[in-house]
């Protein structure tokens, strides 16, 4: 196993320079935070290391979405938890000087995509941030093909549907 | 905006990871990690111990106040009847009534 290990090495990093940034996007979406973004990403890869043995690193890819997907919605669930106890801070209120449409349409895209069940919100931002097909997707989400397009498309209606809501129709 | 596109906004844009990702993340690779659990397993045990130790398997009971009589009015008067606890287990009834009969109607058995 040992002598194994140079090479799993190098394949983790490869498979970190190619996926950092669609990896990085996804886990934002999750956790909207640069550090624990970041963290995410990285308890993944240690994850992954830990279990380098047994990882097929031709086919790591999806795995290490799944993963992310995993460790950013134990982040994200441990997060409204301590906001509820009062533990966490409330996240910042709209800048005062947000009079910029631009501004105000972000922050509710961002509501919208919050207010997401996790089922869409996962395809929406795989779609949306990582370099997979939708094959892929499926296989990382455990879903057929098909889920993908359709979850995507449900996700979209739902935060236009939202956006009509709030205004921004 | 077609009915499958999302507005162009910085919640959906791509953003760049902070750098130095790949050299932090050998870092973390590097740094031995911690089995808290290790840590945890003794302390545990150590804690179970003491508990054992300090606490009395079959603790003294109370010092229980010698029975004390109390007379209990509600069951009568000159009644020989104590309770033989602190409290008596039931409120007391209410006073009974004394019912008077003035005026009352001379009533006979006489049949001419």
């Amino acid at each position: 196993m040992a002598e194994a290990e140079p090479a799993q090495r190098l394949a983790l990093e490869q498979l970190y320079v190619a996926h950092e940034r669609g990896l990085y996007n996804v886990a934002y979406r999750y956790v909207w935070n640069a550090d624990d973004a970041r963290d995410v990403v990285h308890d993944a890869f240690a994850r992954l290391w830990r279990k380098r043995d047994a990882v097929d690193w031709d086919r790591a890819a999806g795995l290490a979405y799944t993963i992310v997907l995993g460790i950013a919605r134990n982040r994200r669930r441990a997060f409204a938890i301590r906001r509820a106890f009062g533990l966490a801070p409330e996240p910042p209120p709209p800048r005062p000087d947000a009079a910029l449409a631009d501004a105000r349409l972000d922050a509710a895209v961002r509501r919208c995509i919050d207010e997401l069940p996790d089922r869409l919100r996962s395809v929406l931002v795989m779609c949306q941030f990582s370099s997979l097909d939708h094959a892929q997707i499926a296989a990382a989400l455990g879903i057929a093909t098909g889920t993908v397009g359709s979850r995507r498309n449900a996700a979209i209606a739902q935060i236009r549907a939202t956006m009509k809501e709030l205004g921004h129709g | 905006m077609a009915d499958d596109e999302l507005p162009d906004v910085p919640a959906l844009r791509v953003l760049e990871p902070p750098p130095g990702g790949l050299e932090t993340l050998r870092e973390r690779l590097a740094t031995p990690r911690r089995r808290w659990w290790l840590v945890a397993l003794p302390v545990a045990a150590a804690a179970a111990i003491a508990l054992l130790v300090l606490v009395p398997r079959h603790p003294e009971p109370p010092e229980s106040a010698p029975p004390t009589a109390l007379r209990d009015p509600a069951v009568g008067r000159d009644v020989p009847f104590y309770w033989v606890a602190s409290t008596p287990g039931r409120t007391p009834p209410p006073p009974s009534r004394v019912v008077s009969i003035e005026n009352a109607p001379v009533v006979s058995t006489y049949t001419p």
